[in-house]
């Protein structure tokens, strides 16, 4: 046994093909991926044969060369079609990739249409035809519907995931790819937004060849990539994260809101502060809060929309005016705002503070037209810093030459480039050259003559700029097309490998041993064992669901795909795209043009096909079987559901494919076969044998025939409208206190994962944060939904079921301190060495919860219960103990509430935040007294010792609420 | 006597007609023997000799078992993954009584009782509970220890042992998703001490299924297949040491007793590699092959019933919630590694089998839940006795590694001529990629011939000499052909009740 360290891959790789496989593909030659992937390496004739008629048929030579009696194995790709290219593509750019395709766009396998000519004329031309083609529409470089709602951030991980970077490689040129995959080159050069938004809408409508084929995005997800692609990284990736565009001031207090940041004082630290990382600039995790100060540079008037994020509260300010509040206690949570500035310089701030748990805050600018990135960008410290971000240049703007375009229109025809574009009022020219077969024919074969040479040919209309080992393919695929073997056609299995490789279906899928991660060309580790999959690849797949495995992000298998799959459903999988893993993979499965998919169906449905004999369930009704198969879906019965989908419900699922999808999606005589036995068709798949060997769990059901079961589901997920399954519907599981309050522990919204709900009979609950040791939270009316926690694996936070919901305690209610007026202990209760002690219930079953602060002897009990005067109503006795009692009870002080307003009311109450009210009652309980302390109002009152002795000291007091 | 199992010896001669005239032969020495059993006879079944007996559940309670405890004077506590325990009065009697205890807890996990308190680990700690006023339920929940972090992630689960023989309990804290450790300690085992600390002891956790000890008081957890954990198993927790998983590995920062971060392990190696460069490495006890014996491998428990329970005193009972079954350990220790086989034992149980534990009638106690990962039981929860019906099955007792091969123990004497007889056994080697990926496929597959196959005197023991022994490897060893001999109830002639076991070589024996 030998460690698979794939730490070397990449070195296995150049070594291997030093040690004497083919040479490396010349920088300027064509990328074909299939040639790339699995014809440069080809030892066997037979493979340098097919790594050939791919390239032939790859390159467009047909479209010049007929192919006649080699079209059966050449294919015919054509280039994209031209008709009103001009909206879509900048003609300055045309001009310069038509002077260079290669330099412009490497890898490209358009040939140099203008090779032949002088440096001079070649320009000249190359601008003629850009003319031409630019009068076929006007080009604009404005924005695209949505731009302020699409954010290259969110771009980047669409490109990763859906499929894009398989056959392109990483999104930016200069970043990894493997051979194979064909850079993007500058798109932004070459696209405007809204002209690369509606080309991704349908690549086949201008590239019906399908090598770029369209993927089902969303429009949202579409917009997000589109802005991924044409903004440079500079403007709002990694650089600018680190980017010091403000001045910061921090203060080590811990708030329930934003203060007044005016009012807090000397602020603890003062600075410069890199990117939005507060938590490193304030130095600490919980408690604190920080003010950002700096200049936004707006390039332009006009009306400017933000996005503010942050966990916790957070407020921007711009010009002074407030653009976004979102202050509170919240999970990371966007808000907008937008505000009318003039071009120029304006002051701009952002409040924040962090109570405790997560921590973010994020900035986000879409100027006027333009897409959303980081404002990091725009924001300088100081009014005279020079931003990231300069303003966007000046749409370059074209004007279409009548005379130059008449002339490119006669150098389009002459180029030949209509044989390969089409474009209305420009006709194909006949060149007089040999077709495919002839040219085999030929003596000596020259491959590296003509559009096939090293350098322009006076001959040759073309050049492609092949390397050796391409020129040498396309001579053994000549060669190949004059001998007899040519007039044989190929068999079904090559003719659906020349597709999937030329469509390049490889890069995702595996078939007969070939594709998806497994090498092309072995790979050998450390210890010159074989790698099985090429890390590079198999990262590209990825899922949202780990526990998935393989199958939560590996595209499926296409060995046997023609068995599995009806022939409708993979007409429809190729034409229209997948959907139905969309839920477990993160890879997309896009659609092609009929034109390709419907031959390439045609050949997969003929796969052989399992034959399993359908069983007729004899002597059980219809009625019966359908119902025995809803048992069986469901929870009580086989739990189908605990995975699978069903009629667009995830339910208790992890949303693998839907169940109701299955006889539109499958075979029936493969669906019997493989739930009979998924290893069979799947080894390692993660689906269960339900009937182990035919094994039955429900022998009572259908005469306690396997067959007959799995036939029963399938007719059942076969009707028009299944009733739905046991356990799909989560109906609500609403605690109730009758007699006595109701306890449920669990992760509550606003109490945080060590919650202790309470719902008393009085209608009033509660709930207990043990982690900070406070009453996180009241309210009225129903106490909890237990659905959530209560039904499947139980995930996230659930809020209350009631209303009037508040938070009466920011953090302990007791505290020793200097002053009545001295601001609250900020550190997390269980830094400074807090302990929680659990409960007792009383014989009403009312909670006393206790805590201590072993370093300041401090133990305290909270009795928490409704009561039921009138409005809703809740008393919390509170206990505080000094043990051993060495200092008495000096300095303890006891805070009823933090809020913005607290007004006195008749017989001690205080009204509070202006809708509940608090009073507080007992022997050793001082004057209530407001002080205000970063802005916000706080209740407290001194605490007395009734209890003294030199053992303890003690003091209990009632704390009322109602509202 | 078994008419299936004449014909299979009689299949042997070539000759049809040999076959059919032996056959005709035999059913006459049958028919002329006098007759062992009025019965019919039939292949004995699982169910023959261990019965399930399901506890009637009151409709109140949505009892989804997640752990077990038994009490003085007969009683069972049933803790649910809803936060209640059951106290269940008399559970094998014909009229058991049936009293919620508690209620709003945690996700409960693990039950222990001690002086009087029920000790619960609860997902955000453990607690203590009693019954102050003796009204039934208790009105004392008292933190024990909960020094861990909950971020509220439903997978940070937390199972707790029963008290070891130091007074010391032990948690196994599931890592965030089962994948990352996002606040301290996730991906850990700690102890809490009889004085209230909590020692983070062990790192390298994953998915925890349960918890428990052998009978000598080792500390035994099953992990799930996932990244670092090639397919289920049953591992040894030893304070100071790592069981697998690196993710929780940045909390040695706050564990200063467990000395320096150990090794990262290489991804894509094998355990056995990763034992050698990583000291504090120790591999699993027993791997349970993926899908070839159970998928989610549970709760935990050691056979001190003294034989109450059968022919298996002292060995370890795993369950497994997604095949709803129970499965068998007979474990050894070899150069201070344990290792050892594991074989099915019961089928069938109602629910995903979570839960289990020994009441002193020597019967087991299973209790199962399936909410959110579905197993062959159907019912969303379930509470069962299984009970050994007093009849011996014919089952490998043990399978001990020796350097060159295993040693089969039987619980009733073999028939030498087949157990002699090296076509009556096949066995091969496999492994698991230790990996950050998800799972793993069998790698590293190859057979091993059985050479030589030697019964005692007395029959009870097989010593099986074989090729190709590897450590680090899990040999899977059918023995189809190997018959019984006569011995008290038990006839001559029969096949193994489970044929199969799955031994996990970490070390051979020099």
């Amino acid at each position: 046994m030998c460690p698979r360290s794939c730490r070397s891959w990449l070195a296995a790789v150049i070594v291997g093909m030093a040690a004497g496989l083919a040479g490396v593909r010349a920088t300027a030659a064509p990328i074909v991926s299939g040639f790339e992937r699995f014809g440069r390496h080809a030892g066997e004739t037979i493979d340098r044969i097919e790594a050939g008629l791919l390239l032939l048929g790859e390159l467009g030579c047909v479209n010049c060369h007929r192919a006649d009696a080699a079209a059966a194995h050449v294919s015919g790709k054509t280039g994209p079609i031209l008709d009103r290219v001009g909206e879509r593509i900048d003609p300055a750019w045309i001009a310069t990739y038509l002077r260079d395709p290669a330099t412009a766009h490497p890898g490209t396998t358009m040939p140099h249409a203008l090779a032949s000519l002088d440096e001079g004329t070649r320009a000249q031309a190359a601008e003629a035809i850009a003319h031409y083609l630019a009068s076929t529409g006007e080009f604009s470089r404005g924005p695209f519907p949505g731009a302020q709602d699409s954010r290259p951030r969110d771009g980047v991980p669409i490109y990763d995931r859906v499929g894009c970077r398989a056959c392109h490689g990483d999104r930016l040129s200069s970043g990894p790819h493997l051979p194979d995959q064909r850079p993007l080159g500058d798109l932004s050069a070459k696209w405007s937004p809204a002209a690369l938004d509606a080309f991704l809408q349908n690549p086949l409508h201008t590239r019906p060849s399908s090598r770029m084929p369209a993927f089902p995005l969303d429009d949202g997800d579409r917009r997000h990539l589109v802005a991924a692609l044409l903004l440079p990284e500079s403007r709002w990736g990694g650089v600018a994260e680190q980017t010091v565009a403000f001045e910061a001031k921090s203060w080590n207090q811990t708030f329930g809101s934003l203060p007044d940041f005016a009012a807090l004082g000397k602020p603890d630290r003062t600075g410069p502060l890199q990117g939005f990382d507060v938590e490193g600039f304030a130095g600490r995790t919980d408690g604190f809060c920080v003010q950002l100060s700096g200049f936004f540079h707006a390039p332009a008037k006009g009306r400017y929309r933000f996005d503010l994020a942050s966990d916790d509260g957070s407020r921007l300010l711009v010009g002074g005016a407030i653009v976004i509040d979102n202050d509170g206690v919240h999970p990371h949570s966007w808000r907008s705002g937008d505000i009318e500035i003039e071009a120029g310089i304006h002051r701009i701030g952002i409040e924040f503070f962090e109570a405790s748990g997560q921590c973010t805050l994020e900035l986000d600018v879409a100027p006027p037209g333009d897409s959303r990135e980081s404002a990091l960008a725009f924001i300088t410290p100081s009014r005279d810093g020079k931003p990231a971000r300069t303003s966007r240049p000046a749409p370059p703007t074209f004007a279409v030459d009548a005379r130059l375009a008449a002339e490119g229109k006669k150098a389009f025809a002459t180029h030949g480039c209509a044989n390969c574009h089409r474009l209305d009022g420009a006709e194909p020219v006949a060149f007089k050259v040999p077709d495919l077969k002839t040219l085999g024919a030929r003596a000596g074969n020259a491959t590296d003559a003509g559009c096939l040479g090293q350098k322009p040919a006076a001959n040759a209309a073309l050049l492609y700029g092949l390397d050796d080992t391409q020129r040498e393919a396309i001579g053994a695929a000549l060669a190949f097309l004059a001998s007899p073997a040519a007039s044989e056609a190929p068999t079904r299995e090559r003719e659906i490998s020349r597709s999937l490789t030329s469509l390049n279906c490889l890069a995702c899928h595996v078939r007969d041993g070939k594709g998806g991660a497994i090498p092309a060309v072995a790979i050998l580790d450390d210890d010159g064992e074989p790698i099985l999959k090429e890390p590079a690849r198999d990262a590209l797949f990825t899922g949202p669901i780990p526990e998935m495995g393989e199958e939560g992000r590996l595209p499926p298998t296409l060995d046997g795909v023609g068995d599995k799959l009806r022939r409708e459903f993979l007409d429809e999988v190729l034409e229209k795209g997948g959907i139905d893993r969309r839920a477990t993979m993160y890879t997309l499965m896009p659609k092609w043009h009929g034109d390709v998919a419907k031959p390439l169906a045609a050949r997969l449905a003929d796969d052989p096909k399992t034959a399993v004999d359908i069983p007729a369930i004899a002597g059980h009704a219809e009625a019966e079987i359908v119902d025995k198969g809803r048992d069986l879906v469901g929870s009580k019965g086989l739990g189908c559901i605990k995975c699978h989908a069903f009629a667009g419900d995830r339910g208790q699922g992890l949303g693998a494919i839907d169940m109701t999808r299955f006889p539109k999606r499958l075979n029936h005589e493969w669906y019997l076969a493989y739930v009979e036995n998924p290893q069979r068709f799947r080894p390692g798949t993660r689906m269960p044998a339900a009937w182990p060997e035919g094994k039955v769990f429900y022998p009572d059901v259908l005469s306690g025939d396997a067959g007959n079961q799995i036939e029963s589901v399938w007719r059942y997920v076969s009707l028009a409208k299944p009733r739905p399954p046991v356990g799909l519907g989560n109906d609500p599981i609403e605690l109730v206190a009758t007699d006595k309050p109701v306890i449920y522990r669990n992760f509550i919204e606003g109490a945080g994962p060590r919650a202790i709900g309470i719902g008393f009979p009085e209608r009033v609950n509660i709930a207990w944060d043990a982690e900070a040791f406070r009453l996180a939270l009241v309210w009225k009316g129903s106490f909890i939904d237990a659905r959530r926690h209560w039904s499947g694996r139980g995930e996230g936070f659930q809020p209350p079921m009631g209303d009037a919901v508040f938070s009466p305690d920011a953090g302990p209610c007791v505290a020793i301190l200097p002053s009545l007026d001295a601001p609250w202990p900020t550190e997390p209760v269980r830094k400074r060495g807090g302990r929680f002690g659990g409960y007792a219930l009383d014989k009403e079953g009312r909670p006393t919860f206790r805590w201590s602060l072993p370093a300041e002897k401090i133990a305290v009990r909270e009795s928490i219960g409704g009561d039921s005067v009138g409005n809703p109503f809740l008393k919390r006795a509170v206990t505080v103990e000094r043990q051993p009692n060495d200092a008495g009870l000096e300095g303890l002080v006891f805070r009823a509430a933090v809020a913005d307003s607290i007004e006195a009311e008749a017989d001690g109450w205080w009204r509070v935040a202006g809708f509940w009210r608090v009073r507080v009652l007992g022997a050793g309980v001082g004057p209530a007294t407001v002080v205000t302390i970063d802005g916000k109002k706080e209740l407290r009152y001194c605490l007395k010792t009734p209890v003294e002795t030199a053992a303890e000291a003690r003091v209990t007091f009632q704390e009322e609420l109602s509202w | 006597m078994v008419i299936f199992d004449v014909r299979r010896v009689a299949m042997r001669f070539s000759g049809a007609f040999v076959a059919i005239a032996l056959l005709a032969l035999l059913q006459t020495i049958i028919v002329a023997a006098p007759a062992r059993s009025a019965e019919p006879l039939k292949k004995p079944t699982e169910a023959d000799f261990y019965a399930i007996e399901q506890l009637k559940i009151p409709p109140d309670a949505f009892l989804e078992v997640g752990a077990l405890e038994w009490l003085p004077d007969n009683k069972i506590a049933v803790a649910s993954r809803r936060g209640e325990i059951w106290i269940v009065s008399d559970p094998a009697g014909s009229e058991p009584t049936w009293t919620r205890f508690a209620h709003g807890l945690h996700e409960v996990l693990g039950l222990a009782w001690k002086d009087g308190w029920l000790y619960a680990t609860q997902r955000p700690e453990v607690s203590r509970l009693k019954d102050t006023d003796g009204d039934g339920e208790a009105d004392e929940i008292e933190t024990v220890a909960d020094g861990w972090g909950v971020s509220g992630d439903y997978h940070e689960y937390a199972f707790g042992s029963k008290f070891d023989a130091e007074g010391n309990l032990w948690i196994v804290l599931c890592l965030t998703g089962s994948f990352s450790s996002e606040v301290p300690f996730r991906g850990w085992a700690m102890r809490v001490t009889p004085d209230g600390r909590t020692i983070p002891t062990t790192s390298g956790v994953r998915s925890p299924g349960g918890i428990g000890f052998d009978c000598a008081g080792k500390v035994l957890y099953t992990d799930n297949q996932g990244p670092w954990n090639g397919s289920c198993a049953l591992k040894e927790l030893r304070p100071g040491e790592f069981v697998g998983h690196p993710g929780g590995f940045k909390w040695y920062d706050l564990a200063p007793e467990m000395g320096p971060k150990p090794t990262e392990p290489r991804s894509g190696s094998r355990w056995a590699e990763e034992m050698k460069r990583i000291p504090e490495y120790r591999p699993a006890v027993v791997v349970f092959p993926y899908d070839l014996v159970g998928k989610s491998a549970a709760g935990v428990v050691g056979d001190a019933t003294e034989g109450k329970f059968g022919p298996f005193a002292g060995q370890v009972f795993v369950t497994d919630q997604s095949h709803s079954i129970l499965m068998r350990c007979s474990l050894e220790t070899i150069d201070g590694i344990m290792q050892g086989a594991c074989f099915p034992f019961r089928e069938g149980f109602g629910s995903g089998s979570l839960a289990v534990q020994f009441a002193p009638d020597g019967s087991l106690y299973v209790g199962g839940t399936n909410r959110g990962w579905g197993s062959r039981g159907g019912g969303d929860y379930a509470l069962e006795r299984l009970v050994w019906t007093g009849k011996l099955p014919f089952e490998i007792r043990a399978m001990k590694a020796l350097t060159d091969g295993f040693e089969l123990e039987f619980t009733s004497p073999v028939d030498k001529a087949t157990a002699a007889d090296v076509k009556s056994y096949a066995a091969r080697g496999f492994t698991y990629i230790y990996q950050a990926d998800y799972g793993s496929p069998i790698v590293d597959e190859a057979p091993c011939e059985i050479v030589k196959a030697t019964p005692s005197a007395d029959g009870l023991k097989v010593r099986l000499e074989m090729t190709n022994l590897r450590e680090g490897v899990i040999h899977e060893l059918k023995c189809p052909g190997v018959r019984s001999a006569s011995s008290g109830d038990l006839p001559a002639g029969l096949a193994l009740l489970h044929d199969t076991g799955w031994y996990t070589l970490n070390r051979r024996p020099k």
